[in-house]
């Protein structure tokens, strides 16, 4: 049975939507990227999962319990870290963590024991007796995280938790967030995508408060390219390149002070000759050739600046 | 229980780090201490009991409650704590109930250097005890009173200032229809009126308690208005949610 469910998930703003009709299931043990640029409906995904605010329409199940109508019970299962990691700044934050422990419904000698152990996981031990106000962007974060682990729940939802973090940072987080998802169910949200790439088992991808199918996704990450550098009139030998089978696009990237073009190819099949003789067909000459299968990035980029059903008939 | 009293602590240690608290202490202090001068210098006959400290106390809440509520719910939207607050396994009424208990008791400790006041009383005088107690519950109801009308109006809005401003203007509010209207002669003329302003206005359940009779309907006229006041502010909070 899948650990978070949902089920058509529509939230509207008045007459703003901020998402519309997502759908989609996280099985238990899974670290799942949330991925999509800002106002893409990531948040809003987040906060109706944690049951910050209801939805509009559909339906949203975690740990088995439903959202709207056992709340309690789901908030019991979620470990939340929110966006820009609010926190009272006039605690200290064992204090805070121990605050936080009661809310939780932790007794006494248990908060003890997790407040010790979330503190030790994300490296704040040293900094349990300072004020919270007074803490670095990057203490403040992983106070956060300390507090979403507190209570030791079956599903972390944590919202952009490595934005504002120096690069050492960023990585000893991205190592927590993989060694947690050994033993919970993460959905993380990021527009960082190596991130995604490093630490998740599985991506998806929101655009303008809609999920991106997941045949789209995998459509653009089957594909792979080549980097060529040539001499030559690039219109010809652009005409000889997109006539071969199997080359789904061709893109002048550079003119000076030789043309540099990225042609794309669907997987499968290799085509590196037919491409040479295609370019010398053309009246030009190869200079270099590179093969570069087609990053997250690029995919992400590709699919979140057209329109989905453009994106979809590209790749199709 | 004691997740309410977890979040009665916490917002109750957030005053005792922020000026307001001592700002309105020490200038409640002040004017209560030169009531007691002025009565002291210039009363004749007046009986030697805390009368002065609720009458003036109470009158001063009215400018002092808002300040103190402003912040109950509109620092946790600004700041953005409510996200966390309302993500904990907690429910809408475990907060209010929390928040309200944590306002109610700061309001009582703001009165707390006043036992000099009743120290003094009784060191020269024997004021009735039974009466010291009656004032001092009468203080603490109207405090509690305007406390919940703080907290109700600190949960419509993410700016302090503007939660401290309808704060003020509700019980100003509330003092013209429960003081001053029952004292002109317009309402005084006709019968009904007169009775339903008497009626719903708070200061006219107040002033019994103040001469010493308590009734009931009294007692049950602010335990209503006050669970009022705290069902209503759950509902915004519930509203807010579904405006995200």
């Amino acid at each position: 049975m899948p650990v978070v469910k949902v089920e058509d998930l529509t939230k509207r703003y008045g007459q703003i939507v901020g998402i519309d009709g997502v759908s989609f299931e996280v099985e238990k043990g899974e670290v799942v990227g949330l991925l999509g640029p800002n106002g893409a409906g990531k948040s809003t995904t987040m906060r109706i999962l944690t049951c910050f605010m209801p939805a509009t329409s559909g339906d949203a199940q975690v740990a088995g319990h439903d959202v709207f109508s056992q709340s309690l019970e789901v908030k019991k299962h979620v470990g939340y870290l929110p966006e820009n990691v609010p926190l009272y700044p006039e605690m200290r934050v064992s204090e805070y963590l121990d605050y936080r422990g009661v809310l939780k419904g932790l007794r006494r000698p248990e908060r003890r024991k997790r407040t010790a152990e979330a503190l030790e996981r994300t490296r704040t031990k040293e900094v349990a007796g300072r004020i919270v106000g007074q803490l670095s962007k990057g203490y403040r974060q992983r106070v956060g995280l300390a507090d979403a682990l507190l209570h030791d729940p079956d599903v972390l939802i944590l919202d952009e938790p490595t934005v504002g973090l120096d690069p050492n940072q960023i990585r000893e987080t991205r190592a927590l967030i993989k060694e947690l998802g050994e033993s919970h169910t993460v959905i993380l949200s990021t527009h960082i995508l190596p991130e995604v790439e490093m630490v998740c088992s599985r991506v998806l991808i929101m655009n303008a408060g809609k999920l991106v199918p997941q045949e789209v996704i995998d459509r653009y990450l089957k594909r792979s390219g080549f980097r060529l550098v040539l001499t030559g009139d690039w219109p010809g030998i652009q005409k000889k390149l997109t006539a071969i089978e199997g080359v789904s696009r061709t893109q002048l990237l550079d003119k000076t002070p030789e043309l540099t073009v990225s042609v794309e190819t669907r997987q499968g099949t290799d085509l590196r000759e037919k491409i040479f003789d295609a370019v010398v067909g053309g009246g030009g000459k190869v200079l270099e050739m590179r093969q570069a299968a087609l990053s997250l990035e690029e995919a992400f980029t590709r699919i979140t600046t057209a329109d989905t059903a453009a994106a979809d008939e590209e790749a199709a | 229980m004691k997740k309410i009293l977890a979040i009665c602590r916490r917002e109750a240690f957030a005053y005792f780090y922020g000026p307001i608290f001592y700002v309105a202490a020490t200038f409640l202090t002040f004017m209560i201490g030169f009531t007691f001068y002025q009565i002291v210098k210039h009363g004749s006959g007046i009986d030697a009991n805390i009368g002065y400290i609720t009458e003036m106390g109470g009158s001063l809440l009215l400018f002092i409650t808002p300040m103190l509520t402003m912040r109950l719910f509109a620092e946790e939207y600004k700041q953005g704590t409510m996200e966390s607050l309302m993500t904990a396994p907690v429910t809408d009424w475990q907060v209010v109930i929390g928040k309200y208990l944590a306002v109610c008791a700061v309001t009582m400790a703001m009165f707390l250097p006043m036992l000099v006041h009743v120290g003094v009383l009784y060191a020269l005088g024997k004021p009735a005890a039974a009466t010291t107690l009656t004032l001092a519950a009468v203080l603490f109801v109207w405090g509690a009173f305007y406390a919940a009308v703080g907290l109700l109006v600190s949960a419509f809005t993410r700016e302090q200032v503007v939660a401290a401003v309808l704060g003020l203007a509700a019980n100003v509010v509330l003092w013209i229809v429960g003081f001053w209207l029952g004292q002109t002669d317009f309402v005084k003329r006709v019968e009904w009126l007169d009775k339903a302003v008497s009626y719903v206005g708070f200061y006219t359940h107040l002033e019994p308690a103040l001469r010493g009779v308590v009734d009931t309907r009294d007692i049950v006229y602010f335990a209503g208005a006050i669970v009022f006041l705290l069902f209503a502010t759950v509902r915004v909070l519930e509203s807010r949610k579904w405006r995200g």
